[in-house]
């Protein structure tokens, strides 16, 4: 029940924000904050026997179709990443809330899309799951398209036709899936899983439900849409973007390609990883000759994903621990980074890297958070994002040990260009961009503290996050019958 | 059945108006007919009786398939009076067309012997090419009727000539007859002659590739109006006979004309999405659009069964429902311009917010996007095809989604991202529009949202 509570409370919170023109930010953020408070009463009763966080409906009854909702550990974290995040996205538009006479519109998006990707982590009918799956894509777009910077008609509609047609290919895989399962048909998870599926047919479902969730992820050569839609896209846009829709892609893959078509996996896993890895190689060469301060980050978020994806298809116990940490460690990093991009280009009106220096001189305190966030980034022991990279560098070397040593450049070369980055904008002198850039007193540094505190915590002590969602993966394990 | 007479008795009343003088009133009496008829035809739910020795059987089927045209109708005779403001033409003579073509529907979807489905489809047919023409004056109303006329005689031949074969293998018109004959195996090479002529005509009638050279042109030049009441009326009516005539009687032909509806199909999708494309127009793009909505629709009709027949009656009604709602924002348009181009949607959020909030809705419920009708309809189809054993076709249809995706999502780009140089006044917005507008988007998405209500119930 508390699930369904969870994919409700948005909704209503979106109606609400929708109706009320000159306080949508304020609704939103109480939305966003009840949800936060519900979800962290769910992760500390949380057990894996809780039957409080599973409903049940039968929803079309014709097809079998159920409107099923439940939560493991690894939906969990997912559903925890999402409702962390969504306060601070809601806040990060505080300074374009009073030019902006659609803001209602915007908030009830964002509130619409965050119903959607909860449903998206917590699905456990695959019709459902699909359903969800594309219902998250229409606020992101209309968002995008809205309030998106040049180019954005022609780039939007790519990124839209993009994710479609990855998602109509999976539609087709799960149809085929629940064609299979015993009359009456069912598209309940378990009975999905229970499937079995000569080696063709693994191959052919693998395909259609990979390149769906390649697309999202995105893989390369799947990813063409992604750099322009998150340079064009308002910041809020690029957080929910790259802080949580790019999971949907990941979990996606955890949740349901893995343990249902593992033979398919291992059969293409020698591509499809050696395609992640060329992804994470291609996307920090770009983002090092990259002076688009959003620009890098979207790509060095593209090859940081590589990384993700690459762990979790060597399908090992390790590569599913540390990508389902890594998403919630990349998830609080990017959208820490695109808030802190966001602000340099607020205050000097920029975001070229070359125009924005010294701003150390001027004020430190918020030389240190943004150091913090680099660190993140760049997976810096102590720091959350080391423990999630190190587990999946761990699982691709078992799976093949060169592959391992290629990805782990991935690591010297995030290094290198975010900390030219941090080189470039915070030390050397003022620059008449930067003479009068000072945070001190601004409430935006209230949003960087929390971030950067669960940067550090979660480096510090994983542990916890790690035991919830542990059990759940063990058992995905043995589905997928390692 | 009384819902038959009831439609043609309004048919004559209709008449009747202009003759004894009481024209004004036509509209609202048939409002009131319809509404009534609808009720007639709800009370025959499984009742199930034959008619005419055995010439209509009037089962759920007919009932459900007329309900759909009755809501049709209903909707083009709130949407008229406005329009005929605007076109002059003989309004009661139109009303009365239109209930014939609604009652030859009627009887091609309630049919069980095949000269009653030939006496139907011409009912509509013939009422149907007199409505193209109806806005005399104008060159391109001409063209339609004059094109659809030629062409539709020219296969109704066929149509007659297929019914003949398939009486000269199985010895009757009888449907149950002929699916007694047809499931005995051993079937003459005249069965399957006739079943392929019988194909073919509908092709042409559900404006199917490669025979819909006609549709955009009629389309395009009959008055609005009219090309409302072909884009639902008659489709539904087409493939609901389509429906009946081959999952009653003649689905053992199916498997061995597969290569030909599997081409049918495909190219239908495929020249309806990439002809959507081209258009500056959206009256023609609606037109296209229902081309390429012919090919999810055929989808439906291979696999030849009862379930394949229920999602076919639900793609139907959810592209009726959100076609109507385009056409209905299209005659507001052009009652303002004096073209249906698809620039005027420019900008249209910013002034009636409420009515592109409409226009959205229709428009992702064509493009088949969740929450909306016409998602489950297409998801709903698909399935039944993918049962059949065609998911190559499925992935033709997948791709024809995806192109047709930018040509609706034009519409709704162009509705919230307005023109800076010119921004458009409000559109005058009558009641009746307001309240079908109303109607449309709220079944668009209730039907998406919970589609059990119509998933099962033939």
């Amino acid at each position: 029940m508390l699930t369904v509570l969870l994919i409700v409370l948005p909704i209503l919170g979106a109606i609400v924000a929708a109706l009320s023109p000159n306080n949508a930010r304020q609704v939103a953020l109480l939305s966003t904050l009840a949800q936060l408070c519900i979800t962290i009463y769910c992760v500390l009763t949380f057990s894996q026997n809780s039957s409080l966080m599973a409903f049940d409906a039968t929803w079309i009854a014709p097809l079998g179709i159920h409107f099923k909702v439940a939560m493991d550990g690894i939906s969990l974290l997912l559903v925890l990443l999402t409702n962390a995040l969504l306060p601070f996205i809601v806040l990060s538009g505080s300074a374009l809330d009073p030019i902006d006479n659609r803001a209602n519109t915007r908030y009830s998006l964002i509130l619409a899309m965050q119903a959607a990707l909860v449903g998206v982590f917590t699905a456990m009918d695959g019709f459902l799951f699909y359903v969800f799956w594309e219902l998250a894509l229409l606020p992101i777009w209309l968002i995008c398209l809205l309030w998106g910077g040049e180019n954005r008609v022609r780039i939007t509609l790519k990124f839209f036709i993009y994710t479609l047609a990855g998602s109509l290919f999976m539609l087709l895989g799960l149809t085929y899936l629940y064609l299979q399962t015993p009359i009456p048909h069912s598209f309940d998870i378990a009975a999905l899983y229970n499937v079995a599926l000569s080696s063709n047919a693994q191959s052919g479902i693998f395909w259609a439900m990979f390149i769906a969730f390649a697309i999202k992820i995105p893989i390369f050569p799947f990813h063409t849409w992604q750099p322009d839609t998150y340079t064009t896209a308002p910041t809020q846009g690029t957080m929910l973007l790259s802080g949580i829709m790019l999971k949907m892609g990941v979990y996606g893959l955890i949740r349901w390609l893995l343990p249902i078509a593992p033979q398919g996996v291992q059969t293409w896993a020698n591509l499809v990883i050696v395609l992640s890895i060329i992804g994470i190689i291609y996307g920090a060469i770009i983002a090092l000759q990259q002076r688009d301060l959003k620009r890098l980050a979207a790509y060095s978020s593209f090859s940081h994903v590589g990384l993700i994806a690459a762990g979790v298809l060597a399908m090992t116990t390790q590569g599913l621990q540390g990508g389902v940490f890594h998403m919630l460690a990349h998830g609080i990093n990017v959208v820490a980074l695109f808030y802190v991009i966001d602000l340099l280009e607020r205050k000097t009106q920029t975001r070229n890297i070359d125009e924005i220096s010294g701003i150390a001189n001027n004020d430190r305190e918020f030389a240190i958070l943004f150091f913090i966030i680099v660190a993140g980034s760049v997976a810096l022991p102590l720091t959350n994002a080391f423990v999630g990279e190190f587990l999946l560098l761990n699982s691709i070397f078992i799976f093949n040990p060169i592959l391992a040593a290629i990805a782990g450049l991935t690591i010297i070369f995030g290094a290198v260009y975010m900390l030219r980055v941090y080189r470039s904008t915070m030390f050397g002198e003022l620059n008449a961009n930067t003479q009068h850039v000072a945070f001190v007193h601004s409430p935006e540094k209230w949003v960087l503290y929390p971030l950067v505190i669960l940067i550090l915590v979660m480096g510090i002590y994983p542990k916890y996050l790690m035991d919830l969602a542990q059990p759940a993966i063990l058992q995905l394990m043995g589905a997928i019958g390692q | 059945m009384k819902a038959l007479i009831s439609l043609s008795a309004l048919a004559i009343l209709s008449l009747a108006g202009e003759i004894f003088g009481f024209k004004r009133q036509t509209n609202v009496l048939l409002i009131i007919g319809l509404l009534v008829t609808l009720v007639l035809n709800f009370m025959d739910w499984n009742t199930n009786i034959s008619y005419f020795s055995n010439m209509m059987q009037y089962d759920n089927f007919s009932v459900a398939f007329t309900g759909a045209i009755l809501l049709c109708g209903l909707a083009v005779v709130l949407l008229s009076p406005h329009f005929f403001k605007v076109v002059e033409t003989s309004e009661s003579e139109s009303y009365a067309q239109l209930l014939f073509l609604m009652a030859g529907g009627l009887l091609m979807v309630s049919f069980s012997n095949l000269s009653m489905f030939f006496i139907g489809i011409e009912l509509l047919s013939i009422a149907s090419y007199i409505l193209a023409g109806t806005d005399k004056r104008n060159l391109y109303s001409n063209e339609a009727a004059l094109k659809y006329f030629l062409m539709g005689a020219f296969w109704s031949s066929f149509l007659l000539m297929g019914i003949a074969l398939v009486y000269a293998a199985a010895g009757s018109f009888d449907l149950a007859t002929i699916a007694a004959y047809s499931t005995k195996g051993n079937l003459s090479g005249y069965f399957y002659l006739g079943t392929f002529f019988i194909t073919l005509a509908l092709a042409f009638k559900v404006s199917a590739a490669p025979f819909h050279f006609w549709a955009p042109d009629v389309y395009d030049g009959s008055p609005t109006i009219v090309t409302l009441s072909m884009s639902t009326i008659v489709k539904i009516a087409a493939f609901g006979a389509a429906a009946r005539l081959f999952s009653y009687a003649l689905y053992p032909a199916m498997p061995s004309m597969s290569k030909i509806w599997w081409i049918l199909t495909a190219l239908t999708l495929l020249v309806g999405s990439l002809g959507a494309l081209q258009q500056t127009s959206f009256k023609r793009l609606l037109a296209y659009s229902g081309v390429a909505n012919a090919g999810y629709l055929l989808l439906g009709l291979i696999a030849a069964n009862n379930n394949a027949n229920n999602a076919l009656l639900f793609y139907l009604i959810a592209y009726s429902v959100a076609t109507i709602s385009a056409f209905a924002v299209l005659l507001l348009l052009s009652y303002k311009y004096d073209d249906e181009n698809g620039e005027h949607f420019k900008g249209l959020a910013t002034t009636s917010p409420w009515l592109a909030a409409a226009v959205t809705v229709s428009m992702l419920s064509l493009a088949g996007i969740p929450p909306t009708a016409g998602f489950f309809g297409k998801y709903y189809l698909f399935t039944q095809a993918i049962a059949a054993g065609h998911t190559s076709l499925v992935v033709v249809a997948i791709l024809s989604s995806i192109v047709s995706i930018v040509y609706y999502f034009r519409i709704i780009i162009n509705m919230y991202i307005p023109d800076e140089n010119s921004l458009p006044t409000a559109l005058e917005l009558p009641f009746v529009y307001k309240i079908v507008l109303i109607i449309t988007t709220i079944t668009s998405l209730a039907l998406g949202i919970y589609p059990s209500v119509l998933a099962n119930i033939l």
